[in-house]
């Protein structure tokens, strides 16, 4: 086993400071507390502290394993919300005062194709620049923008079919 | 809410600026403890699953061949029979998410419970040591598309023992030099990160597992050298092709990144983009543990700290070695051809400067006591071309020539061939030597000219006798 060496403390400790508000305020964007951004948050240094062997980026690895456990946590209070749903059918939906916090803006972003929710989610979500959302992904600039153009109409669309 | 509000209200809340959510006190530590408690699973876990591996190789030698043949590199290439599961290839792609909670790391288990052997045909190019006993050689090994596992045969041998027996580990993805791309030299800093280079740049950090590409904006890195905690590089504007990596370059600049990271930037205004009026030239670097030395292509040396802060300046108003010596075209590892450079220590140094063959060849050896401000010339050998030098304080001198080394005890006054090279031979390689160095007060390893001899030599005399030792499994 690779050992978890002073220069990786240091640099993991340097990560955790000036990274962590910045992921956790993301998170906390995409769930509904605090708490939950915080669990999230610290899973995801959790799990790149355990594998920080051979990432050539973690602060992409980072933000891939937070996105997966935000999509996990999207499931499970989806599933909740269904349950609650069937147990009170016929009552009015909930209003919609928030699109981060409106279920079906969450299920397009999860239905978008895996490219293009990822450069969303780290573009608008997590408010990097497009070039940064590049190097973060390795993909050309060009074709960031074209996902983001692209999945910007697709939810557009898809909310005003949903409504409409 | 109507379809305008609602796509209104969504753009605004996209572009909307992230609060910042600071972690309650003690998070790090709990998350310290959490990945190391993981670490340990995850060991456990892979160690079993090697325990079964190496069970089931036994039964199916070559179903476990063939699965390491699609997914290794050349360097671990055959090593299926004792190695637990394939390793990615380095430096490619992102993480994934699709149908994974945790993405594909680009890191593997530990390491394989034994080690793989070296390739066949290995042909080293470049070698490199951390201490006395554990080094790595880069080179080329079979035929691409016939006995490599991948289109490139680019491979990594690493040896504990000083050379007495060698073991493969996986290289970059990366050929034969070629112009812009592949590699060629290689150099550690310590048991986990490592460069291979010339012309691309690779990094490691964890002892050659996996291999990192590194962006150089174009530049192709012609030398590579680590001390304390830094790499320091020379990237350079080149137009050679083939083979020739280093060849026609025009601008050479010394960039420097701490170990860990793969943060490259330029050192100093002072050693950036460096030329010799136009001309195709090359540049060499030394360092020492508290002080660097750049040998620029018009014969300038600069100098400075390695310690990652401070600026480098010249060392001397005049060129190094006299009006005559300039580092000229480069050799195919991308090092000069007119002038080599070496430290004994942060203020003794060594300057090889290329005789033309007109008159006579060889070169003049000359050195400094004062970290390059002065110079003085103290030897010449005559005949054959001078690849690289190696000092040691002490005076000590060693050349690597293509006829072979050539040792001197006062300070390059006096030059004698290296006496032995081994029990079973009392000539070295055919073609002599293109690089010497020492990683020891007496210890020191050379790298032949021709790859093809399949070895490297060492001495453990201090450079008096040289031994050959093949790039071999025990």
């Amino acid at each position: 086993m690779r050992t978890f060496g002073t220069a990786d403390r240091a640099a993991a400790e340097e990560l955790f400071v000036g990274a962590y508000p910045r992921l956790a305020g993301w998170v906390r964007r995409l769930v509904d507390d605090d708490e939950t951004a915080h669990e999230i948050a610290s899973e995801a240094f959790t799990r790149l502290l355990a594998r920080w062997a051979g990432l050539d980026n973690p602060q992409s690895y980072l933000y891939m394993i937070a996105t997966n456990l935000i999509r996990d946590h999207w499931r499970r209070t989806e599933r909740e919300r269904r349950a609650i749903r069937t147990v009170t059918a016929g009552t009015p939906r909930d209003p919609v005062s928030h699109p981060a916090e409106d279920v079906d803006v969450r299920d397009l972003i999860q239905d978008l194709p895996q490219r293009m929710r990822n450069a969303f989610l780290l573009h608008y979500y997590a408010g990097f620049g497009v070039r940064e959302v590049a190097v973060l992904l390795g993909r050309p600039e060009g074709t960031i923008k074209a996902d983001l153009f692209h999945a910007r109409a697709r939810l557009k669309a898809s909310l005003g079919d949903r409504d409409g | 809410m109507d379809d305008r509000d609602r796509r209104d209200d969504l753009d605004a809340w996209l572009h909307a600026q992230i609060e910042p959510l600071p972690p309650p006190p003690g998070t790090f530590e709990m998350i310290k403890r959490r990945a190391r408690r993981r670490r340990y699973r995850q060991a456990a876990v892979t160690a079993a699953a090697v325990a079964a591996v190496a069970a089931a190789v036994i039964v199916v030698p070559r179903l476990a061949t063939s699965v390491l043949n699609v997914n290794q590199n050349p360097a671990a290439n055959g090593a299926a029979a004792k190695s637990p599961a394939p390793r990615p290839a380095a430096g490619h792609g992102t993480p994934g998410t699709s149908g994974s909670q945790e993405p594909a790391a680009q890191s593997a288990g530990p390491a394989p419970a034994a080690p793989p052997p070296v390739p066949a045909d290995f042909a080293a190019t470049s070698a490199t040591f951390v201490g006395l006993q554990t080094g790595w050689v880069i080179g080329q090994a079979g035929v691409p598309g016939q006995r490599c596992a991948t289109q490139y045969c680019t491979s990594v041998a690493r040896t504990d023992n000083a050379g007495r027996s060698w073991y493969g580990v996986p290289a970059p993805a990366a050929g034969a030099p070629d112009g812009a791309s592949g590699v060629s030299q290689i150099r550690f800093l310590n048991t986990e990160d490592g460069w291979a280079f010339g012309p691309q740049l690779f990094a490691t950090h964890d002892g050659g597992q996996h291999w990192t590409a590194v962006g150089t904006g174009g530049q192709r890195v012609i030398t590579l050298e680590t001390v304390g905690g830094h790499a320091f590089a020379i990237f350079a504007t080149c137009a050679g092709t083939g083979p020739d990596f280093a060849a026609q370059c025009s601008s050479f600049s010394l960039y420097a990144t701490p170990a860990a990271e793969d943060s490259w930037a330029p050192v100093s205004p002072a050693v950036t983009s460096l030329g010799h009026g136009g001309q195709a030239a090359s540049a060499s670097l030394v360092l020492t543990s508290s002080r660097g030395y750049l040998l620029a292509p018009d014969g300038t040396l600069y100098s400075g700290p390695v310690s990652g802060t401070g600026s480098w300046q010249r060392a001397a108003s005049g060129p190094a070695g006299g009006a005559s010596c300039r580092t000229g075209t480069a050799q195919p590892d991308g090092q000069p051809a007119g002038a080599m450079l070496a430290a004994a220590s942060a203020s003794s140094l060594a300057l090889a400067c290329a005789v033309p063959a007109a008159s006579g060849g060889g070169a003049a050896v000359f050195t400094s006591a004062d970290g390059g401000a002065t110079w003085q010339a103290s030897g010449a050998v005559a005949g054959s071309m001078v690849t690289s030098v190696a000092a040691q304080p002490g005076g000590e001198i060693v050349l690597a020539t293509t006829r072979g080394l050539l040792v001197s005890q006062d300070s390059g006054a006096s030059w004698q061939p290296a006496p032995s090279y081994g029990a079973a031979t009392t000539a070295g390689p055919a073609d002599g030597f293109r690089f010497v160095g020492m990683t020891g007060t007496r210890q020191g390893v050379a790298v032949p000219e021709n790859p093809a001899e399949h070895a490297v030599w060492f001495t453990f005399s201090g450079g008096q006798s040289w031994r050959r030792f093949p790039i071999a499994g025990a």
